[in-house]
């Protein structure tokens, strides 16, 4: 009971005043009454004294249910304190029209594009991790926040499955990874916190932005995973780039970035569907602390239960009302 | 039986000496000296000799009052009108006394004396109709008791008088008792006025909101069998203590009146008391 009114509460308090109203059944007079000479002549009858009490308190209860009713009362806890073993992932994910493309380099019959392997098992992977809190940030030109981070599976789902639309545009990286390290701002650091980047090229990053990565990274304490979607000739991450031709590679220039970001960092290179599907089960794996957090519950709504104990009393207060005298006369 | 004190002819035993009602017994001539009441064989029977005469109780009149009960409990009407009753019972009072040549006076009273219901004692014709008028138009809605009953007796003759204390005898213990020892000077007669609906003639079954005339207040009541069954008990045991408390205290028998009111039964019920 003592439960109940702990997580009990009222949609429009201020109708608790008419609560006030509860008391007129008590004092109520003039109700019809045959005269009679003289009571004391008459026997103490404590079924009597009874009746009428509850007839009083039918009436009072009545209006106190219809008011309690009208104000909206619900019950349940309005958040529900989770403790989950998984991470805080943000996963920004890379829209950009070369995503679009199979790991070969010229798009084939039947081939995989890099975006469907990467959606397939970024699906896997959100399906799998029940304990974790998921985020979901998508980047092309700029970046679109998905899903918050939170535990709502079925949104980073529905908009994993929205990716289906295609990419464009270029790949803003720095923008993306700052739009999902906003997430993590001003949230108690319950767990490990990742962010996911899955993208299949780099960009340069001037001096300032770099900057100001490092240090969101750093005040965040966000590790890092790259998923690197290679294309089959593509250039990899860690062999340094010819004399004279660094410009044409952004991606060793951003791995380069992140290896000096000062938080953990780890850069999967992943050249087939299969090798995505080995990151991501590395990934997974990882050991993670356990993490608090809080998830909203809905409530339930108790005014139809209030209306009904209401009509309840109104049909005792009808019951009694049938059983009165109607006639001072011996039948 | 009394004898009173009247010096007014009328048809009541009285201390008066003279007339020829009642015998009183044999005196000296000398000390009535009235040669048509010399008895011869009284007067043989005397020794020594000397002339007796037979001596008598003059008849006379008394004064017969009602006191009358105002409270608010008199104007309960269920199966009869007790109002009604009540001005009915004192016409008739009043007519009787009037036909029999003794003086009637009514005193009423709520909580306080009606001094414009007061009448004194009268041998005047056409009293029974005024009092019937005056009685049968009261018009009062206040919540009164009956406290200025045990007062009554200020308003009355200090001889010894019939007096008809009419009454629904809703009193509580005490107010009674000193109504009554007030008026033990007195020949009273309690008339007590009830109403089969005040607790014969109720419903079964059913619940029902009863409100005292007198004081206002609700008490609800639940009726069914058994608790009629209580109600009726109730009353009979208060007809017993009314009857205990009258007898007590010194008065004629309670005649109780419920409903109807039979003169004949009246009658009879002050031949059989006297």
């Amino acid at each position: 009971m003592s439960d109940f009114f702990h997580h009990s509460g009222i949609e429009y308090p201020l109708l608790l005043m008419l609560l006030l109203l509860g008391l007129f059944p008590w004092f109520v007079r003039g109700h019809e009454s045959f005269p009679h000479p003289s009571l004391l002549s008459l026997p103490k009858d404590t079924l009597s004294i009874w009746v009428e009490r509850v007839w009083r308190l039918l009436g009072s209860l009545l209006i106190m249910f219809m008011v309690l009713a009208l104000a909206g009362i619900y019950w349940g806890e309005p958040v529900v304190e989770r403790v989950g073993r998984g991470a805080h992932i943000m996963m920004v994910l890379d829209r950009s029209a070369s995503m679009n493309d199979d790991f070969a380099d010229k798009p084939a019959e039947g081939s995989v594009s890099k975006m469907a392997a990467a959606r397939r098992v970024l699906q896997t992977f959100v399906d799998k991790g029940h304990e974790d809190l998921i985020g979901m940030v998508t980047f092309s030109t700029s970046p679109i926040l998905v899903a918050p981070l939170g535990g709502d599976r079925e949104a980073v789902k529905s908009a994993l499955k929205a990716t289906d639309a295609g990419g464009m545009g270029f790949t803003a990286i720095a923008r993306g990874l700052g739009l999902a390290l906003d997430y993590f701002e001003g949230k108690p650091m319950t767990g490990s916190r990742v962010v996911l980047l899955v993208s299949d090229g780099g960009a340069h990053l001037d001096m300032k932005t770099q900057d100001m990565l490092r240090t969101m990274f750093v005040r965040q304490g966000a590790s890092l995973y790259w998923i690197f979607l290679r294309s089959a000739n593509g250039a990899s991450l860690s062999a340094p780039p010819e004399e004279g031709r660094e410009d044409a590679y952004p991606e060793y220039h951003l791995h380069q970035f992140f290896s000096t970001l000062g938080v953990p960092y780890k850069a999967y290179e992943a050249e087939s569907p299969h090798a995505v599907e080995t990151a991501m089960a590395d990934i997974a794996r990882l050991k993670n602390q356990p993490v608090r957090y809080f998830e909203a519950a809905p409530r339930h709504n108790l005014a139809s239960l209030f209306y009904l104990l209401a009509l309840l009393c109104g049909c005792g207060l009808f019951a009694l009302h049938l059983t009165e005298v109607k006639q001072w006369r011996a039948t | 039986m009394w004898r009173s004190r009247s010096v007014q002819p009328g048809s009541h035993a009285t201390r008066t000496s003279g007339g020829s009602a009642d015998f009183r017994g044999y005196v000296p001539f000398l000390e009535n000296t009235n040669p048509r009441r010399i008895d011869l064989r009284a007067s043989l029977r005397t020794f020594p000799q000397q002339l007796m005469v037979r001596a008598y109780y003059e008849r006379g009149a008394i004064a017969v009052y009602a006191i009358l009960d105002l409270s608010a409990s008199i104007r309960f009407s269920g199966n009869s009108n007790k109002t009604q009753l009540m001005a009915d019972i004192t016409a008739s009072i009043a007519w009787s006394a009037q036909r029999n040549g003794d003086a009637f006076g009514m005193v009423a009273c709520d909580d306080e004396m009606k001094s414009d219901l007061f009448e004194a004692p009268s041998y005047r014709r056409g009293i029974a109709d005024e009092v019937y008028e005056k009685l049968i138009n009261i018009s009062s809605l206040a919540q009164v008791g009956a406290s200025a009953l045990p007062r009554a007796i200020t308003q009355l003759r200090r001889k010894r008088s019939l007096v008809f204390l009419i009454s629904d005898f809703h009193l509580d213990e005490r107010l009674l008792k000193e109504t009554l020892a007030s008026l033990s000077p007195h020949d009273v007669v309690p008339v007590v006025l009830w109403d089969s609906a005040e607790y014969r003639d109720i419903p079964n079954w059913g619940w029902a909101r009863v409100r005292d005339l007198e004081t206002g207040n609700d008490q609800s009541l639940f009726l069914r069998p058994s608790l009629v069954k209580r109600i009726k008990e109730s009353y009979a045991i208060r007809r017993a203590e009314i009857i205990s408390s009258c007898l007590l205290a010194g008065t004629r028998m309670p005649f109780f009146i419920e409903d109807h009111f039979d003169v004949e039964a009246l009658t009879r019920h002050m031949l059989e008391a006297s």
